[in-house]
């Protein structure tokens, strides 16, 4: 038997950026690679357009890890799956209504890249100013893959907060 | 996953259950044998809820006894084309009870009261006799095919809670609401179960041994209302796995009562009256060489 949690661990997602200079894969849950193509990376005149460009893929990233996850769903579950169950209950509706408003962030070990997700629908990727002329490229990837893990971490563990605490005492 | 594999599975729920209940962001889970780790496993009962499951019949136990029953049936076949009454299958005529017809023609030169009353109370019934022990080996059988049936359904659904159990847990980080339905086979594994007739055992008939015949599927479909396992923290996985077990415990005790009743049935018709079943007990049985001509056998007054 194949456990949902082997099948999350091995689930992998990758998207571009909206100008699709920079590539990005998301592995193991929370492991992000970034790849830059040829010297886009050099031609970012500004943080905020990287920032900008980096947002993009963070809202395309989520999106295809939410297909594929909704893909190794349906396929262990043996129905099509695409969307989750609607929220029939009291404690689901609450539920539902607070994580939208969750806000998980991470930031790089060296705090030059913070990502913000709200209901992890809206994305906001900061880069301290000077970024792009201090860090290399190879940097800057390991800066945003720290921040992501971050991120997705925060993410995870205020969701089974929130879990814990809508459905206390919770019976089937 | 497979039955044979369901205490290690059993496993797997209690320790992943524990992992996710005592180990948040930086504090490690609580490890086997720490008194946390003992006080969770009290608490989720996942072992003792498996358990019992581990003693249920082998399905390999009923094939010598279905082997039984269906040589009887085929010692009772008047053939050619008698047929099962459960499967519809065509059942090889015994071809020694065709010699009862020798003994009536055997007997066509005797005459007088003891050749009427042999010729009624042996010779006459014999079709009939043959007829009504063939359709109680048929209910012996169909029990036993039931019952097999139903207790492979058993593995596959309790095998099935332990595995979508193990999928909610793993569900539990993710931002999303999921459910895991249970194929819940032990529903659909007798389908004629319903068509049983409360009163069928007052008239013993190839009808009712029909009636009672369910169709044992190779492969039970799931049932549309198959329960779920599901939840949003540990406790409700695992008391959502508890409910389901409790469940299937109750459909088992349903589907051992229709069947059982189907036999009781049977036997308070045999019990009730045995006359079509078996002939009575000759006259003759215990008269020797000595004594057969004499009054109290085949003698007459003098």
């Amino acid at each position: 038997m194949i456990r949902l949690s082997e099948r999350l661990d091995r689930m992998s997602a990758r998207a571009a950026s909206p100008d699709g200079n920079i590539l990005g894969e998301l592995t193991h849950r929370t492991q992000l690679t970034l790849s830059f193509r040829g010297d886009s990376y050099d031609r970012y005149h500004s943080d905020s357009d990287l920032a900008s460009q980096l947002t993009g893929l963070a809202r395309l990233l989520w999106a295809a890890r939410e297909r594929e996850y909704f893909a190794v769903i349906s396929d262990l579950s043996g129905e099509a799956v695409s969307s989750e169950p609607v929220a029939l209950g009291r404690r689901d509706r609450e539920y539902r209504e607070a994580r939208d408003e969750i806000v998980a962030e991470g930031r790089s070990a060296d705090g030059r890249v913070r990502v913000q997700v709200r209901g992890m629908r809206q994305w906001s990727v900061h880069c301290a100013q000077g970024t792009v002329r201090a860090l290399t490229q190879e940097q800057f990837c390991a800066a945003a893959a720290q921040a992501t893990t971050q991120l997705i971490d925060d993410q995870t563990s205020k969701i089974r907060q929130l879990k814990d605490k809508v459905y206390e005492g919770e019976a089937w | 996953m497979s039955y044979e594999q369901l205490m290690q599975h059993a496993q797997e729920i209690e320790a992943t259950a524990i992992k996710l209940s005592t180990g948040t962001g930086t504090v490690p889970s609580a490890q086997p044998g720490q008194p946390d780790y003992v006080a969770h496993q009290q608490k989720f009962g996942v072992i003792a809820a498996f358990q019992p499951y581990t003693n249920i019949p082998q399905l390999g136990a009923f094939v010598p006894l279905i082997k039984v029953t269906h040589d009887v049936k085929a010692s009772l076949s008047r053939g050619p084309d008698i047929k099962d009454p459960a499967s519809n299958e065509l059942i090889r005529a015994n071809p020694a009870l065709d010699t009862m017809k020798d003994v009536a023609r055997a007997l066509d030169d005797w005459s007088g009261n003891a050749a009427d009353e042999f010729r009624r109370n042996f010779i006459d019934p014999f079709d009939s006799y043959v007829h009504n022990q063939f359709a109680l080996a048929c209910i012996l059988e169909i029990e036993l095919v039931a019952l097999q049936a139903l207790w492979k359904s058993v593995r596959t659904d309790i095998d099935s809670i332990a595995e979508q159990t193990l999928m909610a847990l793993d569900h539990l980080n993710d931002c999303h609401s999921q459910e895991w339905s249970v194929s819940w086979t032990v529903a659909a594994c007798l389908a004629a179960i319903a068509a049983i007739p409360a009163t069928g055992g007052a008239s013993l008939t190839l009808e009712f041994v029909s009636a009672a015949a369910w169709v044992t599927a190779a492969s039970p479909p799931a049932a549309p209302n198959a329960p779920t396992i599901g939840g949003s923290t540990v406790q409700g996985v695992i008391s959502s796995m508890h409910s389901t077990i409790r469940m299937l415990g109750d459909r088992i005790d349903e589907q051992e009562q229709a069947i059982s009743r189907v036999l009781h049935q049977a036997i308070l018709a045999a019990h009730a009256d045995w006359r079509p079943f078996v002939a009575a007990r000759p006259a003759l049985a215990a008269a020797t060489a000595a004594n057969v001509t004499s009054r109290q056998f085949l003698g007459t007054p003098s």
